[in-house]
């Protein structure tokens, strides 16, 4: 074999190397989903604020796991799956979320505690929750890092669990605001087994970024 | 030269550096994990002294093998047929094994003197939590570990959770670890203490801090998503505090948190919650 | 030599689709494979519905991977014996099938030797590759470039093909090609036995590799360790692991299996144990905890998938099962595991101390009873991974100190170095100069394995990036370098051309250095509180981990000059070999390049040991009977 054609098997299998090496990196090891910006607003005493409009539905309905529970947030006017949100540091970030989720209820029940939040309080459906009895939460919204920690009570048992695609009217609606404080990347979860059909319920969307996970990074206003 | 002077050379060398590097590992080394605690103590004496010997052996192993390879690559003669080479020698045999065996025994002695001093018989780290003179009535705090943050019962005090760990230098602390999930670890650096939290099962292990100090709690065995997040660092850090802090931190947990303890379960040393979905 | 093969009176018998109905095709193996499995899933996941398709992934690897091996021929014996019809012969083919024999199944064991040679090293750079962007992902204290379940799969992914990589590429490349030569035998024992063990691995690490696709649940997060019941909860990816895992440790138990017999049973006539080369003797101490360490993983990883397919509650507590029953099982394999990574590297560096120092190798009754030693103890030390999880409280001395006792057979070893290198005139050549760096960097992987030992010092240290600086000194600093050195003292054997001194006389120096610069400074960094697995740590190690990462990047740089080399010399250079360029007196080196297919005409019988280089009296090693030709004279001194 003459040294070209050594020379052009060698060099396209170097090639392909490193066609197949970037697609892992960019296609697999680098997907994440799109940052969803909360824009930032200033209230009248000075204070930034923003606003946060988020939903959690029993199934997502599209994409690689239609049957996955699912946070969804809602930008432009339509509902996005994205779980990586970006606020300003130093604000109030004010939290509006839709339950559409059933009750699955808490392996732990201290985390039917509300922590972490402005005057210690959520409000569901209008009225003050501090503590949450441990049946009802459907999911929890906490950010570890930040102290927070708030219980999403969900629809009763009885009725379906709706999807954004596919909504019905009963869901809850909670709300609560939460201070950010300084510019940080932190990880947000839910503590609510909500995971059917893994063990614990802790597998599946509740380790998958995009649906019972995801990233809040707070940033410093320009 | 005789051979006599090709190993005792070396060997001034190898001395040499020893003691040299082993100054710099007692007076310049301040080796973790610190003072804070009698274990850390214990761990950083320890790791002095183990220290000392890795040097002084690993030097003078080097030593030895870069003056044969230095002695090698200097000879200008031809290498005539050579009578001197050794298949083995017994003396210098046994008498490598043997220092072998007395350093080691050493070490290992070290670490058993270390381990002695246990109360109970489910002791996981030894954590030479056993000061003179210290009380013997722990307080107890169980440290509860799930997917992805550890929370904290305080058993003596009606058996509130909370997510902050605080406890009172100048007293025993039993930690009794154990996992709702998987398995996890509680690693807190600065008191030198890691425990399994494995579900099913009650890990326990005892310190004894000597001054405040903030606590580093990270989870130290992989446990999902988020298991390199599972920490209670920076403003969520743990925290030592001296007796009179502790007792207020008390009281407002116990007003903070106490309202919540009636949906808890019993305190138990394990838990098995459910639902356990499959 | 390939002329007087057929004149020796044996017919050459191929394998080929028309003496028996399965062809062994790889293309054809391939496409049976992956129909055999999409069936099995579709099968798997109709009979068992409760779980995530667990059932169905598990079922369609093993049995595609089964109709891969079938199509390939490995059962072709069997039903031929089963239809009342004689064994095909296993006489090697006179002539070569050209480089086609090595995308098949061979019954030359040297071919299969560089099967895994290409096959692992292939598998190492892949991993290598991965190692590269973790410590990307680490130059950034609060999260890097990947997300933390990327992160969490891709440290997950490079260990375990890792892990692969370490069981096999000593005993696979090496083992096999070299054992049967230096003992004087035509073939290993069951050469069948050993081309299956190879076809193991590609499969083995495919499977590993399909389980990042999204389909699969994009990956696995438990790591290598594979821990219960995190790998019970873990998504569709996990069984990938499994699978590939466990087929690995079958590889590795059916190498050790043929390797030991094939040195027992069909040394040449004068072969006494104290005239076998030590790299066979590493070979014996090996053998037996690859033999029987594998499958005790094998069960740990079968009820993992149980737990996980079937729902059986082998590690699940609240079910009545055990939660640590999973890492003691895990351990056991697990600490033998590592011995089988380092023995061989070992006996690969006293093989060569030697050659290039022109005398016997000192202490070599010490050196085997080492290894031995080693060998033995390492059965008896497993509960050192897991101290920090809750053992008995009685065992922790009894571990502690084995653990420390087994540095003792360990430093048996650098006693054979220090005594070889004492009066030595040392030959400067890259495989001295490897075997060197490996004795340094094990000097302080071991060194540093006594503080792990310790258990008050455990607590601070375990699952922190001093073990890991721990165990890549051990793993990377002296069984890879046993590679590297390896690669360039038996590179002309393989291909009858050198390995060119300057680009290797770099690769040393800038694997050397760019080596002990990446992973020195990380025990540092474990001190000082960097638990392992995590994406995020503490902000005033940012600088460690940043130096620690571009030293990294140029470790992984020196790994390419390496292969760059590799592929230079063999495809570009036209220089040949002498046969015997290190004038080794060992009997692979007494053969032609290329050795012939049954390696001697005639089996030598053995006089004298291999390592009396510098004795003017010294017998020659063997007796070579005619029609043998001698091609290389005996080296005088």
């Amino acid at each position: 074999m003459s040294s070209a054609r050594k020379l052009t098997i060698v060099g396209g299998a170097a090639l392909f190397s490193v066609i197949a090496l970037g697609l892992y990196v960019f296609v697999w090891l680098a997907y994440n989903p799109e940052t969803i910006k909360a824009a930032p607003q200033v209230n009248s005493s000075g204070q930034v604020t923003t606003n946060l409009e988020l939903a959690t539905v029993g199934a997502i309905d599209f994409g690689t796991h239609p049957s996955w529970v699912a946070y969804l947030v809602r930008h432009d006017g339509k509902w996005v799956s994205s779980t990586v949100w970006q606020v300003p540091a130093h604000s109030v970030v004010h939290v509006t979320l839709l339950e559409y989720d059933t009750q699955t209820g808490l392996r732990n029940p201290f985390m039917g505690m509300v922590r972490g939040t402005v005057g210690g309080v959520e409000y569901v459906n209008g009225q003050a929750v501090r503590f949450m009895n441990p049946n009802l939460p459907a999911h929890t919204f906490s950010i570890p890092e930040l102290g927070l920690s708030v219980p999403l009570q969900g629809i009763s048992q009885s009725t379906y669990p709706g999807s954004i695609a596919n909504p019905h009217n009963t869901h809850v609606t909670i709300t609560f605001s939460f201070h950010t404080g300084g510019p940080q990347t932190v990880h947000w979860q839910c503590f609510v087994p909500c995971a059917a059909g893994y063990l614990f319920g802790q597998g599946g969307p509740m380790q998958t970024v995009g649906y019972m996970d995801g990233y809040l990074k707070i940033v410093a206003a320009k | 030269m005789s051979t006599k002077r090709h190993l005792i050379i070396p060997g001034i060398i190898s001395a040499i550096l020893a003691v040299i590097g082993d100054f710099l590992v007692v007076l310049v080394l301040h080796l973790p994990p610190g003072n804070a605690t009698t274990a850390a103590i214990d761990d950083t004496f320890t790791g002095q002294v183990f220290a000392i010997i890795s040097w002084s052996v690993g030097a003078a192993v080097v030593t030895f093998a870069v003056y044969f390879i230095v002695l090698s690559a200097r000879a200008t003669e031809a290498p005539a047929p050579n009578p001197g080479y050794l298949r083995s020698h017994l003396g210098l045999q046994t008498a490598w094994i043997g220092s072998s065996v007395v350093l080691v025994m050493f070490a290992a002695g070290l670490g058993v003197v270390a381990l002695e001093g246990q109360t109970s018989p489910n002791l996981v780290v030894p954590a030479k939590a056993l000061a003179a003179g210290a009380a013997r009535d722990p307080l107890i705090i169980q440290v509860i570990g799930q997917q992805w943050q550890f929370t904290y019962r305080y058993p003596q005090y009606g058996g509130f959770e909370t997510s902050q760990l605080r406890l009172p230098t100048g007293r025993l602390i039993q930690f009794d670890v154990t996992s709702l999930d998987v398995s996890h670890s509680f690693s807190a650096y600065q008191l030198a203490v890691k425990i399994d939290a494995i579900s099913g099962i009650n890990n326990v292990g005892y310190v004894y801090v000597l001054k405040p100090t903030a606590i580093d709690v990270r989870c130290g065995e992989l446990c999902g998503l988020w298991h390199g997040y599972m920490t209670d660092v920076g403003a969520q850090a743990g925290q030592a505090l001296t007796p009179s802090q502790f007792s207020s931190w008390l009281s407002y947990a116990e007003s903070t948190y106490g309202p919540g303890e009636s949906s808890l379960p019993k305190f138990a040393l394990t838990y098995f919650p459910t639902p356990l979905t499959y | 030599m390939s002329q007087t093969a057929i004149a020796s009176g044996r017919a050459p018998v191929r394998f080929s689709a028309r003496r028996l109905f399965l062809s062994q095709n790889l293309l054809t193996a391939c496409l049976v494979g992956i129909v055999a499995g999409v069936i099995a899933y579709w099968v798997g996941a109709q009979l068992v519905t409760t779980d995530n398709g667990d059932a169905g992934v598990l079922l369609g690897y093993i049995v595609g991977a089964a109709g891969f091996l079938i199509t390939m021929g490995f059962a072709n014996d069997l039903i031929l014996r089963l239809r009342g019809r004689p064994s095909a012969s296993i006489v090697k083919t006179a002539e070569g099938k050209g480089w086609t024999e090595y995308l098949g199944v061979s019954l030359d064991h040297k071919v299969v030797g560089i099967q895994f040679a290409v096959g692992v090293t292939f598998m190492f750079l892949l991993a290598g590759f991965q190692a590269m962007m973790i410590r990307t992902d680490l130059l950034f204290p609060n999260g890097g470039p990947w997300p933390a379940g990327q992160y969490t799969t891709l440290v997950g992914l490079h260990g375990l093909m890792m892990m692969f990589v370490a069981t096999l590429i000593l005993i696979g490349a090496f083992g096999n090609y070299f054992v049967p030569l230096m003992i004087g035998a035509k073939r290993m024992a069951f050469p069948r036995l050993e081309s299956f063990a190879f076809w193991l691995v590609p499969l083995g690490a495919l499977i590993l590799y399909s389980t990042i696709f999204a389909g699969f649940g994009g990956g696995f997060n438990t790591g290598w360790y594979l821990y219960a019941p995190l790998s019970v909860e873990a998504r569709l990816g996990m069984d990938g692991a499994i699978v590939g895992f466990a087929f690995i440790g079958i590889a590795a138990s059916i190498a050790a299996i043929n390797l030991l017999t094939t040195i027992f049973v069909m040394r040449a006539p004068g072969m006494t144990w104290s005239r076998m080369p030590i790299f066979a003797w590493s070979m014996i101490a090996v053998e037996f905890l690859s033999a029987l360490a594998p499958p005790v993983l094998a069960c740990a990883l079968i009820m993992v998938g149980m737990d996980r397919a079937v729902q059986s509650s082998f590690f699940e507590a609240s079910a009545g099962g055990t939660t640590f029953l999973y890492e003691e099982m895990f351990w056991f394999f697990g600490h033998p595991e590592v011995y089988i990574f380092i023995i061989p590297a070992f006996g690969i560096a006293l093989e060569i101390l030697p050659v290039f120092a022109r005398k016997p190798l000192f202490g070599y009754r010490l050196a085997v009873a080492g290894m031995m030693g080693v060998a033995m103890m390492s059965w008896f030390v497993w509960n050192h991974h897991i101290f920090t999880s809750g053992i008995a409280p009685g065992l922790r001395p009894f571990f502690m100190t084995a653990t420390e006792l087994i540095s003792i057979p360990t430093g048996v070893v650098f006693l054979s170095l220090l005594g070889t290198l004492w009066k030595a005139q040392l030959r400067f050549k890259l495989p001295l100069l490897f075997v060197l760096a490996l004795f340094f960097n094990f000097l302080i992987g071991g060194l540093t394995g006594v503080f792990l030992s310790d258990v008050p010092l455990d607590t601070t240290l375990h699952d922190g990036f001093f073990v890991v600086g721990h165990f890549h000194y051990t793993i990377v600093g002296a069984e890879i370098f046993a590679l590297y050195a390896a690669s360039y003292y038996w590179f002309p054997k393989f291909t009858g051309k050198m390995l060119n001194e300057r680009i290797g006389k770099l690769h040393f120096w800038t694997a050397f250095i760019f080596f002990n610069s990446t992973f020195l400074p990380m025990f540092a960094v474990g001190y000082l509180g960097m638990l392992r697995r995590s994406p995020v740590y503490a902000s005033n190690l940012h600088g460690l981990n940043v130096w620690i990462s571009v030293n990294a990047f140029l470790f992984g740089l020196s790994n390419l000059i390496w292969v760059v080399n590799i592929i230079y010399s063999w495809a570009f250079q036209k220089e040949r070999a002498p046969v015997n360029p290190w004038e080794s007196r060992s009997l692979e080196w007494q053969l032609a390049t290329p050795i012939p297919a049954d390696n001697f005409e005639r089996i030598p019988t053995i006089v004298s040991g291999p390592y009396d280089y510098g004795n003017p009296n010294a017998r020659p090693v063997a007796e070579w009977p005619e029609p043998n030709s001698f091609p290389s004279p005996v080296p005088a001194t």
